[in-house]
């Protein structure tokens, strides 16, 4: 893309995809505790109703902070309470003198009765529903009493909201600030989604690249630009249609909407803030009482300097602060764990080890089945000369045989890592462990006659705690079709029908040592493998 | 053998425990016992918490150090110890010698003996002895698994050879000499002051049917012993021998005795070489079961363990010979004749004797090891904590769903149907399209209507028929999707993993065999040579 940007040097290569979307301000901030060496628990809740609820504790000794996304459990109910009103926010705003908006919540929904209560206010106005979430039911713009009520018609019948606020329409762009005791630790805002122009490609294959650059980043990577009729008719607008081509560095607007979700960019927008408005924000988070931090959305103008704080969220997600499309990223994460283990203020074991991170998908293989209540993460590997290594080999030994050797080899030695699969016979191991241990194990890979061509190098990259092997064939890629839904690439599935094939191949194999096996009616050898037969038989 | 039947407990059922090899067995019954009595469970890495202090060993496997929390308290258990034994006593159960001592030091009759070390002499030994008077035993002293006994020397002559065999060709140094008491062998279980199970081991054994050979009747035993939980690892073995055993009956493997014969295979009790255990705690006099609980108490801090003693032939009078602190309750748990004795019940009793009213033998429902297991086993987890036991008899019902119903965003609808009513259970793909989904729950209600979720759905899947059924098999927690490719994926490494592990066993296995093959005397490597049998057979 275009832009620049930068991004956190420590969640290079160290994000999961699993963390990826949603997850990832519970994975960053546990993350980010991890690495001063605090331990780390998650759990499933298991409650609203039987559904899965994720919470993570962090503890260093006696303090225990538990989240529930990235918001504390040192965060009073009340302040929630409060938060979610957002008439009551902007009344204790408002008490406070931070600047919101003019408005009131509609007491009565009537035609003259609204009429009554917004005589003091000047069109444009905006409504939204108390309670809502997410932007659902803001209706902004609205320029006479007729389209008033209209929406507020819209709003009672279609969405089936009865308590309404209406309030004066400020001018300016949306923002939204992280704020943490008394500091605004990052602010971004967003860039409706749109394609910029190479003079070469048409906006179609821009839309693709996009696309693809959005799924590789672990902030948008479940949010690509669907090819709809919306976007057909804002191009419409514009004269232009899929195929045209715009010019190099045309900003091409697609939507009107400017929600990350449907496709905007976020970016960085902390300088952007005057002092003043940054002193409001501070204000806005201490004036509701119990809360700490929160995520607060304001609508600010650069030019005039004017700005109206809308609501605060109690547990927003950084996502869009740790990877804007332009800017820079600013260390949510770090001062939250700052903020609440001030005695691990600056102490990172991974500054002196390589850099580890953990798995995440037990998650979803453990959590969400709730097949385990609790999982507790192992913690940060700390000792003197560790180094890190990026080995590669080649062999045609069995898999199961070599898959054997390597793991019995990472125990043994203590080693955390992984090991892949890149082709048939090309294999990579990327491991952490102490340095005269990591010598004697590639001496060892190279003694052995069915290994060939050991070749190592230092590694900079993420290292995962832990031992697993996976499958990685180096020609991936993910390509999105022309309605930019993804799809496999040729390349991509010939290799997994070759995994397959390769599956099966390894299923009939054991399917005939287990033919052996029982043939054999020796018993205390084969006892896993004959409940292994049982399983396939199914 | 349908005389011999055993009645087992239903709640540690052949398919709850199937997962739980081995070692893995003891510890995992103790705390499904806590589990399902709604302590919280969690299994740990080495060293976590409070087993960094704890006496263990061999814990690399994960499986054997697990924790059990109510409300106020958590306890710490080894396999089936708990941390209420203490180290002192661990130490006092492991060594012969020093057991020795406490015991005598309250009085209980142990055999006459004396440990010698390596620097002591053969001859001194020897002349030891005959003062002792025979018939005598010796044991190494730190042997297991039987490993290097030899009972009921009654010559020097005999004694002399059989002292050289164990400390030279067996390689035991440290040896311990003591009489040879003749009587009936209990394996008795204590927990505080009650004996809870009590057990006989006998030799290898077949009964005629009158038309099967030996070998045949091995066979039809091993096929049994298969079906055991604790006996599935050990079959018994067909060998030199056992050959030279019964030869000396007069018998061949092949021959065929008559109907109702009991024919002995060995004169050694070790279940791990094929002996039976029989439940014996009806038959137990209770001076006998007094005298277990006394010999427990010797030692110091030793709260629960088993006993091992011989009841003398001729005065009836109590010998104990060891005491074990981490027991294994296979045998006891899944005799091959008589009771099972719920032991685990017995120290969870002990433990947390709050919960005592809470009665698990209902108790339908279980969990999934593996996935327990698995974080712990590739370290992405130290600790794991599993999802609470439902504190009722759970009912479950079983639907055949027909029609177009594979979508896989249809199975995770159900699932969230599923937990959205409390319940437990599984989709599973049948052959011809159909799915099959069980459900539990502990209320009756919740998992009739949650035939009404099926229809709910339509945009994923259309539904033409659902077949209900009752279903009586226990489950596991949790909502598991069979059908996930990425399940598949799972299960598929998990075959993969056992395989590994086959292979290690065996890889094991050639390693001892070119060790000891040729060196030793027959006796001396049977059990060798019987794990170098197997290789060859693998390789054929």
């Amino acid at each position: 893309m275009n832009y620049e940007h930068n991004w956190l040097p420590e969640l290079e290569g160290t994000v999961p995809k699993e963390a990826y979307g949603y997850a990832l301000s519970n994975y960053t901030i546990a993350y980010e505790a991890w690495r001063r060496g605090l331990s780390i628990t998650f759990e499933n809740l298991y409650h609203n109703k039987g559904m899965y609820y994720p919470i993570y504790s962090i503890y260093n000794n006696d303090n225990k902070v538990q989240f529930t996304h990235t918001r504390p459990h040192l965060v009073s109910k009340d302040a929630v309470d409060i938060c979610v009103n957002k008439q009551r926010t902007r009344e204790t705003l408002d008490a406070h003198n931070v600047p919101v908006p003019k408005g009131r919540l509609l007491k009565s929904l009537a035609f003259d009765q609204v009429k009554k209560q917004i005589s003091d206010l000047s069109f444009p106005l905006v409504i939204k529903p108390l309670a809502g979430a997410g932007g659902r039911g803001v209706i902004t713009g609205i320029d006479s009493f007729d389209e008033l009520m209209e929406n507020i018609q819209y709003l009672t019948e279609k969405l089936n909201y009865h308590q309404i606020i209406v309030e004066e329409y400020i001018t300016g762009e949306d923002y939204r600030a992280f704020v943490i005791g008394d500091k605004v630790v990052g602010a971004f805002r967003r860039l409706p989604p749109h394609v910029i122009g190479d003079g070469k490609s048409t906006i179609r294959e821009l839309l693709k690249k996009k696309n693809k650059f959005r799924v590789n980043i672990p902030g948008t990577y479940d949010m690509k630009v669907l090819i709809n009729e919306e976007i057909k008719r804002e191009l419409n607008k514009q004269n232009l249609t899929l195929k045209s081509i715009p010019e190099k560095d045309q900003f091409v607007r697609l939507k009107t909407k400017n929600n990350v979700s449907s496709g905007g960019d976020p970016i960085d927008a902390t300088h952007e803030l005057s002092e003043d408005l940054k002193e409001n924000l501070v204000k806005a988070v201490q004036a509701i009482p119990g809360l700490i931090q929160g995520g607060v959305d304001v609508i600010y103008d650069k030019e005039s300097g004017r700005y109206a704080i809308l609501e605060i969220n109690t547990k927003p997600s950084i996502r869009n602060h740790l990877y804007p499309i332009k800017g820079n990223a600013h260390e949510i994460p770090k001062s939250i764990i700052d903020y609440y283990f001030p005695e691990t203020k600056g102490k990172y074991l991974s500054e002196t080890t390589p850099k580890y991170y953990f798995d995440y998908s037990f998650v979803k293989e453990y959590l969400q089945n709730n097949r385990l209540k609790k999982f507790t993460l192992p913690t940060h590997p700390y000792e003197p000369n560790l180094i890190s290594k990026l080995i590669t080999f080649q062999s045609d030994h069995e898999l199961a045989k070599l898959k054997q050797m390597i793991r019995t080899n990472f125990h043994k030695l203590k080693f955390n890592g992984e090991m892949n699969l890149i082709s048939t016979d090309q294999y990579e191991i990327i491991l952490a462990g102490n340095y005269q241990d990591v010598e004697q194990f590639i001496d060892f890979l190279k003694s052995k006659k069915f290994i060939s061509n050991v070749q190592n190098e230092h590694y900079q990259g993420g290292v995962r705690v832990g031992y697993s092997f996976n499958y990685k064939p180096s020609e991936e890629e993910t390509v999105t079709d022309a309605e930019g839904t993804s799809s496999l690439s040729p390349i991509e599935e010939k290799d997994i029908l070759a995994s397959i094939e390769e599956k099966d191949k390894r299923i009939k194999e054991l399917e005939n040592e287990i033919i052996q096996l029982k043939n054999s009616k020796s018993w205390t050898v084969t006892a896993p493998l004959r409940k292994l037969s049982k399983k396939l038989n199914k | 053998m349908e005389e011999n039947r055993a009645e087992w407990l239903s709640h540690l059922s052949n398919e709850i425990v199937s997962d739980a090899h081995g070692n893995l067995l003891d510890a995992y019954v103790v705390a499904l016992e806590g589990w399902r009595r709604g302590l919280t469970l969690r299994w740990h890495v080495k060293d976590s918490e409070k087993f960094k202090e704890m006496r263990t060993w061999f814990v690399d496997k994960p499986g054997q150090l697990f924790s059990l929390t109510s409300k106020d308290r958590t306890h710490y258990f080894f396999r089936t110890r708990g941390d209420k034994v203490t180290n002192e006593a661990v130490d006092i159960g492991r060594d012969k010698e020093k057991t020795k001592q406490a015991l005598l030091k309250k009085g209980v009759s142990v055999p006459e003996g004396k440990q010698f070390t390596e620097e002591a002499s053969n001859e001194e030994i020897v002349d030891y002895t005959s003062h002792l008077g025979f018939p005598v035993v010796i044991k190494p002293t730190d042997g297991s698994f039987g490993r290097g006994v030899i009972s009921n020397i009654t010559s020097s002559g005999e004694f002399e050879h059989s002292l050289e065999y164990v400390r030279g060709n067996l390689g035991y140094q440290d040896v311990i000499v003591e009489q040879y008491i003749p009587g009936k062998e209990y394996r008795i279980y204590v927990v505080g002051d009650k004996v809870v199970g009590a057990m006989n081991r006998i030799p290898p054994n077949v009964t005629a049917d009158g038309i099967n050979s030996i070998k045949a009747l091995i066979e039809i035993k091993n096929e049994e012993r298969g079906l055991n939980p604790r006996l599935v690892s050990c079959p018994i073995l067909v060998n030199e021998e056992v050959e030279d055993f019964i030869g000396r009956k007069g018998y061949t493997l092949d021959t065929i005795p008559e109907k109702g014969l009991h024919v002995a295979l060995s004169e050694k009790t070790n279940i791990s070489i094929g002996g039976d255990p029989i439940d014996a705690l009806d038959e137990l006099p209770e001076y006998v079961k007094e005298a277990s609980v006394k010999a427990l108490h010797a030692v110091p801090g030793l709260e629960h363990g088993a006993v091992d003693l011989i009841v003398h032939q001729d005065n009836s009078n109590v010998y104990i010979i060891e005491l074990n602190p981490t027991a294994q309750l296979g045998g006891l748990l899944y005799p091959i004749q008589g009771k099972s004795r719920d032991i685990p019940k017995a120290i969870i009793d002990y433990y947390f004797p709050e919960t005592k009213g809470i009665n698990t033998a209902e108790v339908n429902t279980f969990f999934d090891f593996h996935d327990v297991l698995d974080p712990l086993q590739s370290r992405d987890a130290f600790v794991t904590t599993v999802t609470p036991c439902p504190q009722e008899k759970l009912f479950t019902k079983k639907y055949i769903v027909s029609g177009d119903v594979l979508d896989i965003g249809y199975h995770r609808g159900l699932r969230k149907q599923a937990f959205e009513r409390f319940l437990h259970g599984y989709i599973m793909t049948l052959e011809e399209g159909d799915i099959e989904v069980v459900v539990g729950g502990t209320d009756p209600e919740m998992v009739d209507d949650f035939k009404n979720g099926f229809w709910e759905d339509e945009e994923r899947g259309q539904v033409i028929e659902i077949q209900v059924e009752d279903y009586y098999e226990p489950i596991k927690v949790g909502f598991e999707i069979k059908t996930d490719l990425k399940t598949q994926i799972e299960d598929l490494k998990m075959y993969k993993q056992e395989l590994e592990a086959t292979e290690r066993e065996l890889k094991k296995a050639e390693l001892k065999r070119r060790k000891y093959y040729s060196s030793l005397s027959w006796k001396a490597t049977m059990p060798i040579r019987l794990v170098g049998s197997i290789t060859k057979k693998f390789k054929n």
